[in-house]
């Protein structure tokens, strides 16, 4: 038992957010497969059954509810760790939301959740977990992010903007943190083969207008098929995705970015290297069914105006 | 010409039809008011108020996609629709077809109206109501 308890005691704790399904669920398996961590792994209280299912009774792994969007949940959390574990080596900060509808669908509560869960929870959590870094003069915070945090795509503006600002909020962390010994780390995804599509939450009035073939529709009849077709033809498996934050965390590397499919790559170069006036022509024309999109409301078709006396 | 309506609320968060549904309320029905509400929500306040001073609707005209996270078709489920007597007409830029197929069972108190609106057609499903 003292051996056991000083083995735990020399164990990197890492916390994992979003573990109850897709990439979060994948890397709490494979971390617990390597024997090495303490891990504790986070989710919503609804996906809590299905951990328990998977790791029941471990000795290193530790389930625990946590509602991003919380503060205060937030800082218990980081508490009970700290108490339990005497320290803090490893955040990852996985868990994420994604609402697709254009601009016009999208309303006020859903921006603020998706914002709240990408960006504004993450954030909180590291300012909970920097002052224990600082402390203890090492940890580690990796954030995951998308393409999407570098390029935006019709229908995903509000998912765009949140990964855009955590991508750019751990870049500025980065240089903060670079004194104190703790890494910093973006895990960019891209097109990953498995069912995460399925996850894309559909708002309110994104839904109605694909029924009703309303206002819009045609943008995500034409976009969810085709991120689904590009996700199928992906090479790259959750498990993939698991080994390369592994990895991350095993080397430590001092860069940011750690692009972890090659479309990211690709399109960060892109980005960077061609200019935005020829780039967004280009993908516009490109992207499936934009001929099609705006319906009646396209600038050079003859319409009535929309009221008459 | 005079309806017979003297309250209707107007829930539409395109701000430029507030000229036309004047001009087809006043040519409609001399003295009758309209309230106006961009969202769900500020028109069930609408409808509170008015159930506060007793003076209640007599035609809520709601277009289907409203500022706020609720669509004009919650609206016209909500409590606050519902307990009042009020005629209802959806108004929305989708084709008819289309809307009356997939939305037939849950609006079969309420007319549709198609954008782009005009006089015409305002009048012509109003008259259907209060004639």
């Amino acid at each position: 038992m003292m051996n056991q308890e000083l083995k735990q005691q020399n164990r990197p704790v890492v916390i994992v957010t979003g573990c109850g399904s897709g990439i979060g669920f994948d890397l709490v398996k494979t971390l617990n497969s390597t024997n090495l961590y303490q891990v504790v792994a986070t989710c919503r209280a609804h996906h809590t059954e299905r951990l328990k299912l998977f790791f029941p009774n471990e000795s290193f792994f530790q389930i625990k509810v946590l509602d991003i969007l919380s503060e205060e949940n937030i800082y218990t959390l980081v508490h009970d760790i700290c108490t339990s574990f005497g320290r803090l080596d490893i955040v990852i900060n996985n868990a994420a939301v994604c609402f697709r509808g254009v601009v016009e669908h999208m309303d006020s509560e859903s921006e603020l959740l998706q914002l709240k869960t990408n960006y504004l929870g993450p954030m909180a959590l590291i300012r909970a977990v920097l002052p224990i870094m600082r402390e203890q003069r090492s940890g580690q915070i990796i954030n995951i992010s998308s393409v999407s945090g570098i390029l935006a795509m019709p229908t995903m503006a509000s998912y765009s903007a949140s990964k855009h600002a955590l991508q750019a909020a751990t870049e500025a962390l980065w240089y903060e943190t670079q004194p104190f010994g703790i890494i910093v780390n973006l895990v960019e995804l891209g097109f990953v083969n498995s069912e995460s599509f399925q996850n894309v939450l559909l708002s309110n009035k994104a839904r109605l207008s694909t029924v009703i073939h309303g206002p819009h529709s045609e943008y995500y009849i034409s976009m969810s098929p085709f991120i689904e077709r590009l996700m199928k033809l992906s090479f790259t498996s959750p498990s993939q995705i698991s080994q390369k934050i592994l990895k991350t965390m095993q080397q430590k590397p001092d860069s940011l970015r750690i692009y972890a499919t090659p479309d990211v790559w690709f399109f960060d170069m892109i980005r960077r290297l061609v200019p935005s006036w020829i780039l967004n022509r280009i993908l516009y024309w490109m992207l499936p069914g934009s001929i099609k999109w705006g319906g009646r409301w396209k600038k050079n078709s003859v319409l009535p105006i929309n009221h008459k006396i | 010409m005079d309806a017979g309506f003297n309250k209707i609320l107007i829930v539409e968060d395109d701000l430029s039809q507030k000229v036309l549904w004047n001009h087809v309320v006043a040519r409609m029905r001399t003295g009758a008011s309209i309230a106006w509400g961009v969202s769900a929500e500020q028109a069930k306040k609408l409808i509170h108020q008015s159930q506060k001073t007793k003076t209640p609707f007599d035609l809520i005209v709601v277009d289907l996609f409203l500022a706020g996270s609720e669509t004009g078709l919650d609206f016209l489920k909500s409590k606050e629709v519902l307990s009042q007597k009020a005629k209802t007409i959806l108004v929305s830029a989708a084709d008819q077809i289309s809307l009356e197929s997939h939305l037939k069972d849950e609006l079969s108190q309420t007319k549709l109206m198609t954008k782009p609106l005009s006089l015409a057609k305002c009048e012509r499903i109003i008259k259907e109501f209060f004639y």
